[in-house]
């Protein structure tokens, strides 16, 4: 991994065209301004991860729970359509 | 004009539904996968009357992996306009492009929950998929469905909908 030190105020360049800078350092927080392309998506990594892992825990999922969930749904609607015009 | 052509359906092992057969066309591809899943490049939607708003998207590479979908508005009815805004392009494809909320269920009855802040987006007549990351702080990878679907339902009693 590269490691660079920076003040605050001060960037690195990614590229020609993703620009990172350090805007505030305050305790143990950094706050980072990110100039990117808006085809360059940029996500807090723990964002990535969460939607990684429930990618993962959905994938086992088992087959028979489709039918019972959606039994659970068309009786909660049921239960609510008298009222609903 | 397109020339006609038979429909060519190849065989397609899962676990959890057999085999299948289907036609290469009907596939989502996603040229980019699915998180965690970067290997899974085509998927079938697969419906069946008993799952009724719930249909699997079953990947084509690999037997294992489906993951359980519902069409997300329908539990959260501002939920296209969440994506639409983080997403100008999309909004621009209007009805084009179809969302996908994968859902996970732990136990048949209960821990039942919806991605909503990586929904899929899949474009109607291309037929290429996306899995969204929507950076909005209270849109969450689990949220309940049964218990926000039973409150979206008496706000709708309340006439608040």
């Amino acid at each position: 991994m590269l490691v660079l030190t920076r003040k605050t105020g001060e960037k690195i360049t990614i590229l020609d065209n993703i620009e990172v800078s350090v805007l505030e350092i305050k305790g143990d927080c950094v706050r980072i301004g990110v100039k990117a392309p808006s085809v360059i998506p940029v996500y807090r990594t723990e964002l990535l991860e969460s939607v990684r892992s429930q990618n993962i825990k959905a994938a086992g999922v088992a087959p028979e729970s489709a039918a019972v969930l959606n039994s659970t749904v068309v009786k909660l609607r049921s239960a609510a359509a008298p009222v609903v015009k | 004009m397109k020339t006609i052509e038979k429909t060519r359906k190849i065989g397609i092992e899962t676990a959890r539904f057999g085999r299948l057969e289907a036609d290469p066309a009907s596939f989502i591809s996603f040229n980019e996968g699915v998180y965690g899943f970067p290997q899974a490049r085509n998927f079938l939607l697969i419906e069946t009357a008993k799952a009724g708003d719930f249909r699997w998207l079953q990947s084509v590479e690999d037997p294992a992996l489906a993951f359980l979908v519902t069409d997300p508005t329908l539990f959260y009815p501002d939920f296209r306009g969440r994506v639409d805004r983080e997403h100008p392009l999309l909004a621009a494809l209007a009805d084009d492009y179809q969302l996908l909320a994968i859902v996970t269920v732990e136990r048949p009855t209960r821990g039942v929950t919806v991605n909503l802040a990586a929904p899929l987006a899949v474009h109607a007549t291309r037929r290429e998929g996306r899995q969204l990351i929507l950076a909005q702080g209270d849109l969450l990878t689990a949220h309940d469905l049964v218990k926000d679907y039973r409150a979206l339902l008496a706000r709708t009693l309340q006439g608040k909908v």
